[in-house]
């Protein structure tokens, strides 16, 4: 008997006075953080140990690199949240589910502080749920949600969970719609009779989620934070003295609990992180070791930087790297143990002291600025071992790249091909959003860089690009690099890279890639033998590996195949379908999508066995959102004698349709609509007139037009010669009313010829100005061309201007709705491609604070 | 000898009650509005009921002539599995309002009124098939 009265003493301790209790449970929950969205602390570090994160310590150590920490990032990280969004409820839950993690951990090399493993299982419980005692109040729900929880019954439920069984209970202290979950733990409740009221003061204890200085302590264990709140209330008791209703009185008629829950159903949001990896990780010991990447204890032995590792550090630990030209870089050093310094060391090629890091404590990492190299230059970077106290712990490397790189994934360097590369810069304006005042950007400079099995080498320094297409060099002491890139401070800058055929094949076309973290590629042609399909995937960092994951849809929206491609620094894969996913037949395959944490480049390739063909097909990273409306013109294949115009819509989500307003535009204006919805992963994949109204013939159709009214869609459209081998292809413009400027290159070197074929797409005439840009960006000479209703008129320069080798660009600018395209081929037709209305003049509304 | 009489009639009256098995299927929305279901098994054992959940007991109405006098729930409780009692009645009503537990369905099924019941924070249950 007495040892079970010592049990319980355990758990709980009970005051009874004559109108006092006091109740507390032992041990209590402890402390731990909401890691706010806005903040997106669990992936990115912020507002507490910076890097690696709580994430990305769990990923590397599991060997599943980044996939929790980017579905952190797509998911729980948005700097435009609520600021009341967060994980209160997935920390309250796990701290009276979960045993306080009790010292940190060494998982696969990795340390776990204490507040890591906390954030992993605010993460786990993040979707737990429960009895829930009370309405939670939404905003909208009411007054009889505001008002309660009942205090009765809340009175009762702290009995019930805290007195009689010893467990805490959760609460949104929060009356409003806005929740603030915390574990109740103590409560002191003392009251006075008057007649049948009893007049009762509730003194509450929670445990907080958030320290004194904003920032959870990482080895916090102490667990001696908390915050009181008191409410009042009235009961009504019956004749024997037993309370039978409640309100609330005083302040606490607007601030009461809203509602108080204990969870029984545990479940993580976050669907790449387990709750058994975080408890083993809890259970292990902390151990003092290097990281795997040792030795790399001199000059000697120094590795590559990379991105994605997660280093410790017992000794020096010895890296090297290099700068190009055109690179604004910021390398920042990050000692995950922030109570010590970070400590690098920069060293030149011929490992003599170069200069320090600098340490800045608002973002507790160490960096240095790597700007205007002359040349691809190599360095070394010592972290090194800090002076105060022992040291072993996780530190990151991160590279800021600070300019943009603009892509071309593949080169083809046999003597079968001549491949050729132009590069232009499409002019913009940015637009001062309070003063209205507008600015062009015309020009700017960038560096040309190719990319070798083993490094990259510098190709052309400080080349000026303007709107005037010129062409580029390609070679390094006559060798073809992998892939090429322009580092520049402005992504305005575009190039082409063709490819002709030497044998009697024709040509093909690339155009440039800004890396993205997602691609779409909304289709797979079927199997032909004629034909092969092909994709490039570029590693664009020589920071890092990255890790490429792709998933394959079939034509019944499921998923067919997924899995990843390690790509190493500056790597690039390039093969054909076949090899790539050789257990899957292209056939079955709907659509493809690449996604990665870090930035990647890929792109689809089209091409006849035979050589004669290779055509470029575009991979979406932006996809058209809901509001937006696309439309795709029918006559953009002139001089061919039996053209087709395909189109591949895709939705690419997982669990939203997307619904689109078709509207075909016929040549007397008339407009056909329908309704067109794509389930998740749904294809819709057809020649142009299979899109078209059933009462509408192709003969009488200009265009069509599709707006997303719901969800989002990657959409593309292909055009192709029925009786020839040729394809081209673009992303289809979005519709925009009022003036709109696009530039076109004029190509007329390698045997090839330029011309414009611009198509008025409304039923009114139309006047659209045409000006020759030369090769300094300058505009030399212009026409004025007129087009009547829907008509498509081409433009050959020969005809229409007095010195057309001097243009290398058209500006067309217009105050009409009008598509223009540019047609470039040889006399004997054996070269022949299409550009599409891809090189738009773009104005940036600039923002003001 | 009064003793023993009665309680050989409680347990003659527990034995003319059939042992029943009742599925139910709990459809939720957590606190992110997301729907998760969750499949109940309710076993009646004499007046008692058992309720399993993934194969394991999670909670027990303990009812005589009728009326709940107790309710225990297994809790996860700072790593271990504790029992937690409810036995006060005011209580006990509070914690047959349960929105996640479907007591009072089952209590109302038993009695012949209906097999689904809406409880607040949008949880439905429904009875999905009973077994004599």
């Amino acid at each position: 008997m007495k040892k079970a009265i010592a049990t319980i003493a355990i758990f709980f301790t009970i005051f009874c006075f004559a109108d006092t209790e006091v109740v507390e449970i032992t041990p209590r929950p402890w402390n731990g953080y909401w890691w706010p969205i806005i903040n997106g602390g669990l992936c990115t570090g912020l507002d507490y140990n910076q890097h690696p994160a709580p994430m990305e310590k769990y990923d590397f150590a599991t060997g599943q690199p980044y996939l929790a920490t980017m579905w952190e990032l797509q998911n729980h990280y948005n700097p435009k949240a609520p600021n009341w969004w967060g994980h209160c409820n997935g920390w309250a839950a796990s701290a009276v589910m979960e045993e306080e993690p009790p010292h940190k951990s060494t998982y696969n090399k990795v340390v776990f502080y204490v507040g890591d493993m906390k954030g992993l299982l605010a993460e786990c419980y993040q979707k737990a749920y429960g009895t829930v005692y009370g309405t939670r109040y939404t905003g909208d729900n009411g007054d009889d949600a505001f008002n309660d929880i009942n205090p009765l019954d809340f009175q009762n439920v702290l009995e019930t969970y805290l007195k009689d069984n010893g467990i805490p209970i959760l609460i949104d202290a929060d009356p409003t719609k806005e929740i603030w979950t915390y574990p109740l733990y103590k409560y002191e409740l003392s009251y006075t009779d008057e007649g049948s009221t009893r007049h009762v003061t509730l003194k509450i204890y929670c445990a907080t989620d958030i320290y004194d200085n904003g920032v959870l302590d990482p080895d916090d264990t102490e667990d001696t934070h908390f915050f009181t709140k008191t409410y009042t209330y009235d009961l009504t008791l019956d004749i024997n003295g037993n309370p039978i209703s409640g309100q609330w009185t005083g302040n606490s008629v607007n601030d009461h609990p809203d509602f108080a829950w204990y969870p029984e159903h545990i479940a993580s949001d976050n669907p790449y992180i387990s709750l058994e990896t975080v408890r083993t990780i809890i259970s292990k010991e902390y151990t003092s070791e290097d990281d795997a990447k040792e030795p790399d204890n001199n000059f000697e032995q120094s590795h590559p930087i990379d991105e994605n590792f997660i280093y410790r550090i017992k000794n020096d630990d010895y890296f090297n790297f290099f700068i190009e030209p055109g690179e604004n870089v910021t390398l920042k050093l990050y000692f995950n143990e922030y109570s010590n310094y970070a400590v690098g060391t920069i060293y030149d090629n011929n490992q003599n002291f170069s200069d320090y890091f600098t340490y800045d404590n608002a973002s507790r990492c160490a960096f240095y600025n790597f700007a205007n190299a002359d040349d691809i230059t190599n360095y070394y970077l010592v972290a090194e071992y800090p002076i105060i106290g022992y040291y072993n712990d996780n530190y990151s490397i991160l590279a800021e790249e600070k300019n943009s790189a603009i892509i071309i994934p593949h080169t083809l360097d046999t003597s079968f091909w001549d491949n050729f590369v132009y590069g232009a810069f499409i002019p913009y304006t940015i637009k001062n959003q309070e003063t209205n005042e507008e600015t062009e950007v015309n020009s700017a400079e960038g560096t040309l860089i190719g990319i070798f099995e083993n490094n990259s080498q510098l190709i052309e320094k400080n080349v000026n690009f303007t709107a005037g297409f010129k062409e580029l060099p390609l070679t390094v002491n006559d060798c073809i690099p992998l892939w090429i890139k322009v580092n520049c401070q402005d992504n305005h800058i575009k190039l082409l890279s063709f490819y002709q055929s030497e044998g009697d094949g024709s040509m093909g076309l690339f155009y440039s890639n800004n890396p993205a973290k997602r691609f779409i590629l909304p289709h797979v042609p079927p199997e032909i033998n004629y034909w092969w399909y092909g994709l490039v995937i570029v590693n664009p960092s020589h920071f890092k590996k990255i890790r490429v994951y792709y998933k394959l849809y079939d034509y019944n929206k499921h998923l067919l195949k997924d899995g990843y491609f390690d790509l190493p620094q500056y790597g690039k894969i390039v093969d054909v379908f076949e090899n790539l996913f050789p257990d899957v037949e292209m056939d079955n395959t709907s659509y493809l999508e690449f996604y990665s944490k870090d930035n990647m480049v890929v792109s689809a390739l089209y091409g006849t066995r035979n050589h004669r063909e290779l055509a470029y097909v575009p991979a979406d990273s932006q996809t058209v959102k809901e509001g937006e409306t696309v439309y795709v013109t029918k006559d953009i294949m002139p001089q061919t004698d039996n053209p087709w115009a395909g189109i591949a819509i895709v939705n690419p989500y997982d669990h939203k349709n997307a619904k689109l307003y078709v509207t075909a535009i016929g040549n007397d204006n008339s407009q056909n609509h329908y309704y067109l919805t794509l389930y998740p992963h749904e294809k819709k994949v057809g020649v142009f007139e299979n899109f078209l109204p059933d009462n509408l013939n192709l003969d009488d159709v200009e265009r069509i037009e599709f707006k997303v009214k719901q969800g989002a869609i990657s959409i593309f459209a292909l055009y192709g010669d029925h009786d020839q081998g040729m394809l081209a292809s673009y992303l289809p413009p979005r519709k925009n009313d009022g003036m709109i400027t696009y530039y076109m290159p004029n190509i007329n070197q390698h045997n090839l010829k330029t011309t414009i074929f611009i198509k008025n797409e409304k039923n009114y005439s139309a006047q659209v100005k045409i000006y020759g840009i030369d090769q300094t960006g300058q505009e030399i000479e212009s026409i004025v061309i007129s087009l009547n209703k829907f008509e498509l008129k081409s433009v050959n320069p020969d005809e229409f201007f007095s010195d057309p080798q001097s243009i290398k660009s058209f500006k067309i600018y217009s105050s009409k709705t009008i598509t223009p395209f540019a047609v470039i081929k040889s006399d004997d037709n054996k070269f022949y491609d299409i550009i599409g209305p891809d090189f738009k003049k773009e104005t940036i509304i600039q923002q003001t604070q | 000898m009064k003793k023993t009489i009665f309680a050989l009639f409680i347990i003659c009256l527990s034995l003319i009650l059939p042992a029943k098995t009742i599925l139910i299927k709990g459809d939720y929305k957590n606190f992110c509005g997301e729907n998760f279901s969750l499949n109940w098994k309710a076993v009646r054992n004499g007046e008692n009921i058992k309720l399993f959940l993934n194969g394991k007991v999670k909670a027990t109405l303990t009812i005589k002539n009728g009326k709940v006098v107790k309710i225990t729930e297994i809790k996860r409780v700072a790593g271990k599995e504790k029992i937690f009692t409810v036995t006060s009645p005011s209580k006990i009503n509070l914690e047959l309002k349960s929105n996640f537990y479907p007591f009072s369905l089952i209590l109302n099924f038993l009695n012949g009124k209906k097999a689904t019941e809406e409880k607040k924070g949008n949880t439905v249950f429904k009875i999905t098939g009973v077994k004599e």
